[in-house]
């Protein structure tokens, strides 16, 4: 089984440019299942529509995760738009996580 | 660079120190001595090392998932349920549910078995469905209502998970593996109401008493099992001389030797055969 | 497809759930839906049938029918204009478990079940009547279930007539006693029996095959909690389905 990419959310109106995420967690470890509802409730909120997102579980893919310059889980990636970002932790602290990705409130 | 604490349990071994070698500095290592952090990645191994905290949790939730219809879900979907799942102890006698009330929680049973019931006016309770580790209890949610007419109660103890109604249609909302996974349910228990329904019309003793030891067989996971006349009696609402005459019935047919209570069944495509139909219709609906 | 004259026989909205739509999923559906006469005894599944539409009823009622090997049958559940047939096809499988008969003739829609499965999977309010649908009708299944089990025949008749009755338009019912006795899923002695105990009292009448209701009142005291809670789960759960009685 591969690492799988998330659907990105339902229908929206067309936003200027879709954020590219990747989510790296340690299967259902706590902070991994903080780090997903987080992030879900900010994608709902700030990037209807706008965002695809893959989620890597580096217990299955550690080399992958190793590629991709990641040292500890939970950790955020954005990839696009740049500049690039990464976001270390369970993303509670959602005004530090807006603020990487980008997002105005 | 002080000694990271891996929980604020008293009395915790630090983090070992290979895992402190690994994160030396930057917001790696603010976010490991937040206690935010499950695992690190060894770039000398090529693998990920979890934290005690970390291994614990996942080692206690962890192994295959009992209930099936969350184990059905692919594993990103369960795991985007798990922050609003609550695991909890059902105690059997236990009330969860009266009828005609508004649906508080859902329940995904693990060993518990929870009974569904009808409250008639005559204030019995006659059972119309048992629900463990194959289902859910709460379905209704599922299908759009608000209250159910059964009153739920737990006859056997044990573990479930619990959401709560809203998050639950949230989730429901969130992911289509689950919408999928609870309307093949649905129908199931579409079916099974229909079985019922036909089955006690029907009435035929011996059928009824071989599904039921079909079911039972299935739950218990065992070809022997300790079932009295009396508890099969009020199970399938007959008199006990109804039970002991059907269970001659089957003895005779040589599908179960039944002895001072210890049931054994001897011929299970016999039975299966020799149930009311019942049995074969909502077993393959389960599967 | 039908002439105004047909519509105005058999008008789609007079099927509750259709008219409860929002009117652009109505419009959407219309193309799909074709008229058809359902005419009494008229099976429009039998039980593993691999009919591939689905009905919604506008008048008249349709009986879901346990059928055993040895030909006995028994109505699990009853649907009028308040609901469709046929939710197995676009919730189950392919297959209709039970037999579906015209137990009372009238008219409806039929919709092809793939069609149907589309648009429902595309979630909304047809989504959320279809399915609070099948919850009224587990509902009833298992009241059923319980009736069968605990009431005795003349209850279980009154609960029939007045679940039929709600359907329907006028008081009465054509139904010969073997049918009846197909209903309930009771030897043909048993209706008889049961019919007398209500006429005796006043309750009906009954002659030449039909049954007409003379003291509603009075039947609703007498059948069994069974009528109620059905009648009570599916004004809960379903728009204005239930017709006022006569």
């Amino acid at each position: 089984m591969r690492a799988k990419k998330a659907k990105s959310s339902r229908s929206g109106p067309a936003v200027t440019a879709v954020v590219v995420m990747r989510l790296y967690i340690a299967d259902a470890a706590p902070n991994s299942i903080k780090a997903i509802a987080n992030l879900d409730a900010i994608c709902k909120e700030h990037l209807p529509g706008a965002f695809k997102l893959e989620i890597i579980d580096v217990l299955e893919f550690p080399l992958r995760a190793l590629a991709d310059g990641i040292l500890v889980t939970p950790s955020l990636a954005k990839v696009s738009p740049s500049p690039a970002a990464k976001i270390i932790g369970n993303l509670s602290d959602r005004s530090n996580v807006l603020h990487a990705l980008g997002i105005k409130v | 660079m002080s000694a990271v604490q891996a929980a604020r349990v008293p009395g915790e071994r630090a983090v070992n120190g290979r895992i402190l070698r690994l994160v030396k500095s930057g917001p790696e290592l603010r976010a490991l001595e937040a206690g935010q952090v499950d695992a690190v990645l060894d770039r000398a191994t090529g693998t990920a090392h979890l934290l005690p905290e970390a291994e614990r949790a996942l080692s206690a939730a962890g192994g295959p998932i009992v209930n099936s219809l969350l184990a059905a879900l692919p594993r990103e979907d369960y795991r985007s349920l798990l922050g609003e799942l609550e695991p909890v102890t059902l105690t059997s006698g236990e009330v969860l549910h009266e009828p005609g009330e508004r649906i508080r929680h859902v329940y995904f049973p693990n060993d518990a078995q929870v009974s569904l019931l009808i409250v008639m006016a005559d204030r019995k309770a006659l059972e119309v469905g048992l629900v463990g580790r194959e289902g859910m209890v709460g379905i209704a949610l599922a299908l759009r209502a608000e209250a159910s007419a059964v009153r739920v109660q737990v006859q056997g103890s044990g573990s479930a998970l619990r959401m709560n109604a809203a998050s639950f249609r949230e989730a429901l909302g969130r992911s289509l593996p689950l919408q999928h996974e609870l309307l093949r349910y649905a129908y199931a228990k579409l079916i099974q109401a229909r079985q019922t329904a036909a089955c006690n019309r029907f009435h035929q003793i011996e059928g009824r008493l071989a599904c039921w030891l079909l079911m039972t067989r299935d739950r218990v996971r065992s070809d022997r099992f300790y079932l009295t006349h009396e508890v099969l009696a009020t199970t399938l609402g007959i008199r006990r001389v109804g039970v002991t005459n059907a269970a001659t019935t089957l003895q005779r047919r040589k599908l179960i030797s039944y002895q001072r209570g210890n049931i054994r069944i001897l011929d299970g495509k016999g039975l299966s055969a020799a149930s009311c139909g019942c049995y074969d219709i909502v077993r393959n609906l389960a599967s | 497809m039908g002439t105004s004259l047909f519509f105005a026989l058999n008008a789609p909205k007079d099927n509750r759930l259709l008219a409860a739509l929002p009117e652009e999923d109505y419009q959407a559906l219309l193309p799909l839906l074709e008229p058809v006469v359902l005419p009494l005894g008229m099976a429009l599944y039998e039980a593993g049938g691999v009919q591939g539409y689905v009905y919604f009823p506008t008048s008249g009622i349709v009986s879901l029918l346990y059928v055993l090997e040895n030909g006995s049958s028994a109505e699990i559940a009853v649907t009028g204009c308040e609901g469709l047939v046929g939710i197995a096809l676009f919730m189950g499988g392919e297959t209709t478990p039970s037999r579906a008969v015209v137990q009372s003739a009238g008219h409806g829609y039929r919709i092809k079940a793939a069609a149907l499965k589309t648009k429902f999977e595309a979630g909304g309010a047809l989504q959320y009547l279809l399915l609070r649908f099948t919850q009224a009708l587990i509902t009833q299944m298992t009241q059923t279930a319980v009736c069968n089990r605990h009431h005795a025949v003349d209850q279980q008749l009154c609960r029939w007539l007045l679940l039929s009755l709600d359907r329907l338009p006028a008081n009465d019912l054509v139904m010969t006693q073997e049918l009846i006795a197909n209903m309930l899923g009771v030897r043909r002695e048993g209706v008889t029996e049961a019919a007398g105990k209500l006429q005796a009292a006043g309750l009906i009448e009954y002659s030449r095959g039909k049954i007409t209701v003379l003291d509603r009142p009075q039947l609703e005291a007498r059948v069994c909690e069974c009528y109620a809670v059905v009648k009570q789960e599916y004004d809960r759960l379903l728009p204005a389905t239930v017709l006022e009685s006569a």
